[in-house]
């Protein structure tokens, strides 16, 4: 794109027609057209970044704001244009052209060009990519063909995606919405095909649908009909989510359709009649796959025609549907309303009338071997003929192997015979169904609470109604200046290893729609949401009795806090989900993207059905859902921001979630000198750590760089041909690696994997790597002149976090025991994670449809293969993590040794302790030990299976003694606790003073001073790691010290008298004083010191030189009893 | 507020109305009467700020409906499509530069595709 609304004045970008073809790999169109087929419209579908809608920039229209940097020699922008991709039907070879995206176009009636009175057309011709013109008179009628957002794709309850989807790849986004909804007849037999579904009189329309307009019969103007109305739903209903999120099931080929695709197949006829994209919906028929299946238009016929099940594929496609299909108003008889498609639809070249189409060259049989009703042999005298023949032309009878989906486009000599090779402009822009996105990157799929306790919430219960205060914010002028969670916009769930919307701030507005939902502990713990704000928890029991008696309370673990390590549990750093959620399901595990397009492999099936384990129950023998899925293990890894948890701090409780990891398989440049991709960087390697400047990553952690091909350009390269799932790559070149299927379509053996969901060939040995490089070098002066001699095969884990298919505890729950994840072989700490997923062994014989699957194993010289998992450490630093391994390589055998010294690379599994722990440093215990290396760290970890050794399971103990003499007040006294008690665990002690203030003191020994006599309660409370709690309580006297009676003096300067005090005296009533120079006194005074002045006599007895000296005694009586003595010696200076 | 007591008129009417024939959950849940709009581009070819679908009695074919002039009657479509996750996908969020193009001397730049921090770009 080539606006920024920061620069207003900067407008469209221009180029010339090579610039435009180097540079642009999805132009606005593009994406309204290949994005558009799930997403709902608005955005770049609807308008330019100047706000301009798109509909208003075509220069047929005679607005285009921006032309005004619009030049003869450069044309082209990214929003009028795109590059229509052309091969060239018999090689492949690219003819690439630029083509004028139609945002807005001229309307006829029949052949009659449409004005309005103030029509924008203007007289010119517009032509079609295949080269038909379209002419355009002064005051047509041009019509917007942009895609609005389109509210009823969520909001309608009965809205269909791949209606939508339809529309949307044929280029008719106008129509989208209408297609999607179903205000739009498109039932191509229907006499009101393409009109709007108008209530006929009895709330339905002439072909028995239900209505969804009302029309003034007065004026035309069409209203919602009342049914329609009732569809609309504030929050979306379930399936409306689910219809690009998440499948229920892939129960058998109808299905697939019905639930478990987000957009539609799309075959390329070259058509432009009726789309712009010459793309329309392929022949299918569902019975195709499934041995030697009927024609279904015999069922109802009778004698002699065979009786029975119609659609053995599906329980829910009956005899009954079928006749209701046929009965329907307006001799609809063609479909299905339970599925709202036809069980087969469209002439295949198997069952077309005349057909001589002999073999498919790619690998599909041919109809002559195979179709029992081979038009050649068609009776002609069977009174039903004409019936049978309306069967054949909206398919069904079609040979086994064969479908469901029909790509065929064979190229035919100019006499119109085939000559046995397909299409390849046909194939490669055809297009590969896109199942629903949650299953394709977590593999999602929730078909009953067996699967998904929560189920019956529906998708609302967590992601409506949520209570965000993260919600869009404008200043007083309007503008936008904080974008969270919008209107529409149901709460966001937070993949801490996605950058969706995390807090970026682009041109001063920051976009954070992270964490809007309702989180696990929002319902079941706080009953508040990540902001503090009281919720809907539906009565989400609380687990806290459970976690505290498995011991996940316990605080034993380092937890992570704002400035690193501290004193935590489980729970503070293993994500709920992590013990709660199974995964017994089909899930994609890489993305083959080699060939311009997007292949899947995949984990959690039946791989020994080969391709027919996807389903559930493909032959229709009421297998239960889920019957063939298998358990795989998700993937633990630190998250790399925290969750927040009602905290600012990202990375408070950052903790290790479960992940699917999705390998990209692309083709990256990596030669400094060439720019594959036209963006301006040219390709670099991936860059390493030197371990010398930067020991703590020990080389591990490296960052790729990409340079990837244009994905047009990549089918440039490969041979493709049809399947019964998808237009497919079979090979490449004219010999060695030219197909995998072999006319019969049998394996030739030239490959050694396709793929399970369509049979597409899958590089995987040093051979098809190294050759396919050398052809692409080849083939470079027909592509782009780039050669390909350092491409590498890049291979990337993107992690995508998994929060679904929570199981009930009675079914599936870790972390009863310890040793559920700490020992060995648990695939916690240990062991590997695929990465490659599975394929099917082509050998040289086999089918496709009868092998089975067993894992992928790739295999590539040392520099053609990179790899790298995007992983986070526990102290959240992002990196990536290799899964390769070197060897060496038996080019006969095909096998791969491992050996530290090979020079072939094998794409290993992911190990799950370098995915938990990247960092190959040293690792210090919650003790305190320092590890020497992750092996220790890991070693250690698994040991750590006793959970008595930590204390949990035994109470603690507080003990300690009373002082055993009274404490004397204002003196420091230490109070110890017998921490011999506690020797299994982590203790915290306590002491609380009942002083009056509550004085707490910390530590199995505190001392403290007590500042007034009196008598004390102290208690001492010791808690374990579990927050366990025992106390002793104790009272403590608190006295003043023992009576012991002092005497001090102070001469009287110049005088022989003193100031005499007696001190600390017990408790008394009168004193004698012998003052010593043989004077005594009785001193009658109870204080406690009592002070005197007394002139001493000087007298010789009492000289002693330079003073005299005085034994001063003095006897302390309480009444009659002395309760003390003291004596001292006063000197006075002369 | 005098749109919305209108409003609320015109649902009581046609509830008042089609009550009797409709099920309590779908009464309940009915949303108000909408009378379907054609595109913006449409209208101002025929001199007008907004422009009903009319079809042909027979044929039932009419101007295809904008979810923006219809929808938009009432709720605030252009904000709602600007800054709903699912359908601006990241129009507003565009990283590059303002000549449109790719910050080439940031060694962060990794994944020269990726523009946005939202779904265009992304898969």
């Amino acid at each position: 794109m080539d606006q920024d609304p920061a620069t207003p004045a900067v407008q469209d970008k221009y180029y010339s027609e090579s610039e435009f073809l180097g540079q642009t790999d999805l132009t606005a169109w593009d994406m309204a057209v290949y994005c558009g087929s799930c997403h709902v419209g608005g955005g770049f579908g609807e308008k330019d970044r100047n706000g301009v809608r798109l509909s208003m920039k075509n220069p047929a229209g005679g607005m285009d704001p921006g032309a005004a940097n619009f030049s003869p020699t450069t044309p082209y922008n990214s929003y009028n244009n795109y590059v229509f991709e052309k091969f060239d039907p018999s090689t492949g070879m690219p003819q690439h052209m630029v083509g004028q995206a139609p945002w807005i176009y001229p309307v006829y009636q029949g052949m009659t060009p449409m004005t309005a009175p103030q029509g924008w057309g203007q007289a010119m011709t517009m032509t079609m990519p295949d080269g038909s013109s379209m002419p355009v008179v002064d005051g047509q009628l041009m019509m917007p063909n942009i895609k609005e957002m389109d509210c009823l794709y969520c909001h309608f309850k009965g809205y269909s995606n791949i209606m939508n989807s339809v529309m949307t790849y044929s280029g008719a986004h106008n129509a989208a919405p209408m297609a999607g909804s179903g205000l739009m007849d498109t039932n191509s037999m229907s006499p009101t095909y393409q009109g709007y579904t108008v209530d006929a009189g009895n709330g339905m329309t002439v072909t028995g649908m239900p209505a969804m307009v009302t029309m003034d019969p007065a004026t035309g103007v069409v209203s919602l009909s009342t049914y329609a109305l009732g569809n609309i739903q504030g929050n979306p209903d379930e399936a409306n989510c689910r219809q690009c999120h998440a499948p229920s099931a892939l129960k058998d080929l109808p299905d697939m359709m019905r639930d478990f695709l987000s957009s539609a197949p799309m075959v390329y006829t070259g058509s432009f009649a009726q789309s712009f994209t010459g793309l329309s919906m392929p022949a299918y028929d569902f019975n195709a796959p499934f041995g030697n299946t009927w024609n279904w238009t015999e069922t109802p016929l009778g004698s002699p025609y065979p009786q029975g099940l119609a659609y053995m594929t599906s329980g829910i496609i009956s005899v009954g549907d079928v006749m209701t299909g046929m009965n329907t108003i307006g001799g609809d008889w063609s479909f299905i309303p339970s599925i709202k498609f036809p069980a087969a639809m469209g002439m295949t070249i198997y069952n077309a009338p005349g057909s001589k189409f002999p073999y498919g060259p790619n690998g599909m049989p041919s109809a002559e071997l195979l179709d029992p009703y081979d038009p050649s042999t068609f009776d002609w005298t069977d009174p039903n003929a004409m019936l049978i023949l309306m069967g054949k032309q909206i398919g069904g009878g079609n040979p086994a192997g064969t479908g469901p989906l029909y790509y065929e486009s064979p190229l035919y000599d100019g006499d119109g015979n085939p000559t046995g090779y397909m299409d390849q402009m046909a194939l490669k822009k055809s297009i590969v169904p896109f199942p629903r996105a949650e299953w394709f990157k977590r593999g999602d799929l929730f078909g009953s609470r067996d699967q998904e306790v929560h189920l019956n919430m529906g998708c609302a219960g967590c992601h409506m109604d949520t209570n965000t205060a993260k919600v869009d914010q404008y200043d007083a002028n309007g503008n936008i200046v904080f974008d969270g969670k919008s209107q529409c916009d149901p709460g966001r769930g937070y993949d801490a290893a996605s950058g969706v919307e995390d807090g970026t701030t682009v041109n001063g507005v920051t976009f954070d729609s992270n964490n809007t939902m309702k989180k696990c502990a929002d319902c079941h713990i706080t009953g508040k949401n990540s902001d503090g704000v009281a919720i809907n928890t539906f009565g989400a029991p609380d687990p806290t009795a459970a976690h505290q008696a498995a011991g996940l309370t316990a605080n034993i673990v380092q937890a992570m806090g704002p400035a690193g390590t501290l004193p935590g549990n489980h729970l503070d750093v293993i994500d709920c989900t992590v013990c709660h959620v199974y995964k017994e399901q089909m899930a994609v595990r890489l993305l083959d993207s080699t060939s311009g397009n997007r292949y899947p492999t995949m984990v959690g099936f039946d791989e020994t059905q080969g391709m027919m384990g996807m389903f559930d129950d493909p032959f229709g023998m009421g297998m239960p859902a889920g019957s063939n899925a298998t358990e795989w293990k998700p993937l633990y890894a630190w998250q790399k921001k925290g969750m927040s948890d009602q905290s600012s701090d990202p990375n408070w409780r950052r903790k290790i979630m479960q992940l699917n990891m999705i390998t990209a398989d692309i083709w990256n440049n990596v030669d400094p000198a060439i720019d594959a991709n036209g963006d301006g960087q040219t390709g670099r390697h991936a860059l390493e750590y030197d371990p010398a400047t930067d020991p703590t990553f020990d080389g591990i952690i490296q960052k790729s760089y990409y340079d990837p091909w244009i994905q047009r350009d990549l089918k440039a390269g490969m041979n493709y041909g049809p399947s019964g799932f998808a237009p497919i790559p079979v090979g490449f070149g004219g010999s060695s690696f030219m197909s995998a299927y072999a006319q019969d379509g049998s394996f030739t053996g030239q490959w050694q994997y396709v793929g399970v969901y369509g049979g597409n060939v899958i590089f995987s040995t040093p051979e098809e790597i190294e050759a396919y490089k050398t052809f692409r070098s080849s083939i470079a002066p027909a592509v782009d002149g780039k050669s390909w001699d350092e491409t590498e095969m890049l291979l990337v884990g993107a992690p995508f976090m998994i929060t679904h298919n929570i199981r009930a505890t009675d079914k599936f729950v870790l972390g009863k025991n310890c040793s559920d994840c700490h020992a060995d072989g648990k695939e916690f700490f240990d062991g590997g994670f695929n990465m490659t997923g599975t394929a099917i062994k082509a050998n040289a014989g086999g089918q496709f449809m009868a092998s089975q699957a067993e894992e992928l194993i790739i295999v590539g010289n040392a520099a053609d293969i990179s790899t790298g998992a995007e992983l986070g450490t526990k102290d959240g630093i992002s990196l990536e993590v290799p899964f390769e391994e070197l060897g060496d390589w038996d080019p006969a055998t095909k096998t791969f040794t491992a050996n530290p010294a090979g020079s072939f690379k094998k794409v290993a599994d992911l190990s799950r302790s370098e995915a938990l722990y990247p960092e190959n440093g040293t690792y210090t215990t919650a003790t305190g030990t320092v590890l020497a290396d992750r092996a220790a760290w890991v070693s250690y970890l698994k040991t750590l299976n006793n959970a008595a050794a930590f204390g949990i399971g035994i109470d603690p103990v507080a003990v300690f003694s009373a002082p055993t003499t009274d404490v004397t007040v204002n003196t420091a006294f230490n109070f110890v606790a017998d921490a011999s008690a506690n020797t299994q665990g982590t203790f915290d002690y306590s002491w609380l003073i009942n002083d009056g203030n509550h004085t707490t003191l910390l530590g199995s020994t505190a001392s403290y001073t007590f500042t007034q006599t009196g008598s004390y309660l102290v208690t001492l409370y010791v808690k374990d790691e579990e927050g366990k709690l025992a106390s002793d309580s104790k009272y403590v006297k608190v006295v003043a010290p023992a009576p012991d009676t002092t005497i001090s003096y102070t001469q009287v300067a110049g005088t022989n008298s003193a100031d005499v005090t007696f001190g600390n005296m017990p408790v008394h009533t009168r004193l004698l004083v012998y003052w010593g120079d043989g004077t005594y006194e009785w001193i009658n005074d109870a204080s406690t010191d009592v002070s005197k002045t007394k002139a001493f006599r000087a007298v010789s007895t009492y000289d002693k030189g330079d003073h005299y000296e005085y034994l001063t005694r003095v006897y302390v009586y309480n009444g009659t009893t002395r309760v003390d003595y003291k004596t001292a010696t006063i000197s006075l200076a002369k | 507020m005098k749109r919305r007591s209108l409003k609320r008129l015109v649902l009581g009417g046609a509830l008042a109305t089609a009550g009797l024939a409709l099920s309590a959950s779908l009464a309940f849940a009915a949303h108000p009467p909408v009378t379907l709009y054609t595109f913006e581009e449409v209208a101002m070819q025929y001199g007008m700020t907004k422009m009903p679908v009319q079809v042909d009695p027979n044929t039932l074919r009419g101007f295809p409906y904008s979810p923006k002039q219809t929808c938009g009657e009432c709720h605030d479509y252009s904000k709602i499509s600007d800054h709903a996750f699912h359908s601006a996908l990241g129009m507003f969020e565009w990283k590059d530069t303002a000549d449109g193009q790719f910050k080439l001397d940031d060694p962060n730049v990794v994944k020269p595709w990726v523009q946005s921090t939202a779904m265009y770009g992304k898969w």
